[in-house]
């Protein structure tokens, strides 16, 4: 799925295929509305990845070199398991000497953002599913829609207290 | 000498991590180092000759040498043929006395047979091998688990089973030993 088929369809969960919804200051071509709903896409895929990290989803498990001084990478979410470094403004050093053992971490998806429109997308489908919806979830967010329900669908949100009486 | 990526590997397979999600290889080696720590400090205790280890000190004119580095407790310290050598509680000056202290050995010059407990050396990557017999590897194994659950009574548990097994003690699991005799006659 490219980075354009990804955006239609979450104008397709929202209702606003002809991008009458998210158009305010643009036209129908160029709308400013696509940044937002792009935001709202990045947006998604953090919540997405760290939803999956909680779960331990080893498709977002990544293996790094570590050498002292070096920043920590910019889709870093936490090491897996204990690792003898200390992390100090985002730079990374040894505890004493440097260790050849592998430091795995889990990783956030790319955005959605740093790809060009007719790019394809590393997502797996399972992956993109939620993503749009979640996405789309914010867009309709954004109006004000109750998007409760849609959340409970997703995973996301847990049932009202009141309901449940 | 038993592979660490063996035990690594069997390690992972108890804690259901096979793919490192939620411990790190660092904190596996660093069980296996503690487990095989704990384990040698029990054997050298009790005198478990599985914890024995032999190695030939040269004492110079200066009548002082270094213990080596894995050096944990003497067992004995032998002369080639003249026997075997006592402790002595000041500097020894006659031959087949020696005195230990602190990292250093002290005896006459010669030569000693210098038979000690030893303590296996750290490991630090997944491609050294730790300095254990292959039959002790259940052992580290469980130990270093233990270690890992923070369950250090099961670990000093498994420790000492160990230490009875290895001494001949597992007999003494066995409910009926059958008839023992003594002195001819039977109890």
């Amino acid at each position: 799925m490219t980075q354009k088929e990804m955006i239609a369809l979450v104008r397709k969960l929202i209702a606003d295929e002809q991008a009458t919804g998210f158009t305010e200051g643009g036209n129908l071509e160029e709308p400013e509305g696509t940044q937002e709903l792009l935001n709202y896409l990045d947006r998604a895929v953090d919540e997405y990845s760290k939803r999956q990290v909680s779960k331990r989803d080893v498709r977002l498990q990544k293996t790094m070199t570590v050498s002292n001084g070096r920043s920590l990478p910019d889709d870093f979410i936490e090491f897996c398991g204990a690792v003898p470094l200390n992390i100090d403004g985002g730079v990374i050093s040894y505890y004493g000497e440097a260790s050849t053992l592998p430091v795995r971490y889990f990783a956030r998806l790319p955005y959605v953002s740093s790809y060009g429109e007719n790019s394809s997308l590393p997502y797996k489908h399972d992956q993109e599913i939620a993503i749009t919806a979640l996405a789309a979830i914010y867009a309709l967010n954004k109006h004000e829609f109750n998007v409760s329900q849609d959340l409970m669908l997703l995973g996301y949100g847990v049932p009202n207290a009141n309901s449940q009486q | 000498m038993i592979p660490v990526s063996r035990i690594v590997s069997s390690l992972r397979y108890s804690l259901r991590d096979m793919q490192g999600l939620n411990v790190s290889d660092f904190e596996l080696i660093e069980a296996i180092n503690q487990a095989s720590a704990l384990l040698y400090g029990r054997l050298a205790e009790k005198f478990i000759h599985t914890a024995l280890k032999k190695t030939l000190l040269v004492v110079d004119e200066d009548g002082q040498t270094t213990l080596p580095s894995d050096f944990v407790s003497v067992h004995r310290v032998g002369m080639g043929e003249e026997g075997y050598a006592v402790p002595e509680s000041y500097r020894p000056d006659e031959a087949g006395t020696y005195r230990i202290a602190g990292n250093n050995f002290y005896a006459p010059e010669g030569s000693y047979s210098f038979e000690y407990y030893y303590l296996p050396q750290r490991v630090t990557s997944l491609t050294d091998r730790l300095d254990v017999p292959l039959s002790l590897s259940p052992y580290i194994e469980q130990i270093s688990a233990a270690m890992l659950s923070k369950d250090l009574s099961t670990a000093e548990q498994l420790a000492q089973l160990c230490c009875n097994v290895q001494a001949g003690g597992e007999i003494s699991h066995l409910e009926n030993t059958g008839p023992v005799e003594i002195l001819g006659g039977m109890l």
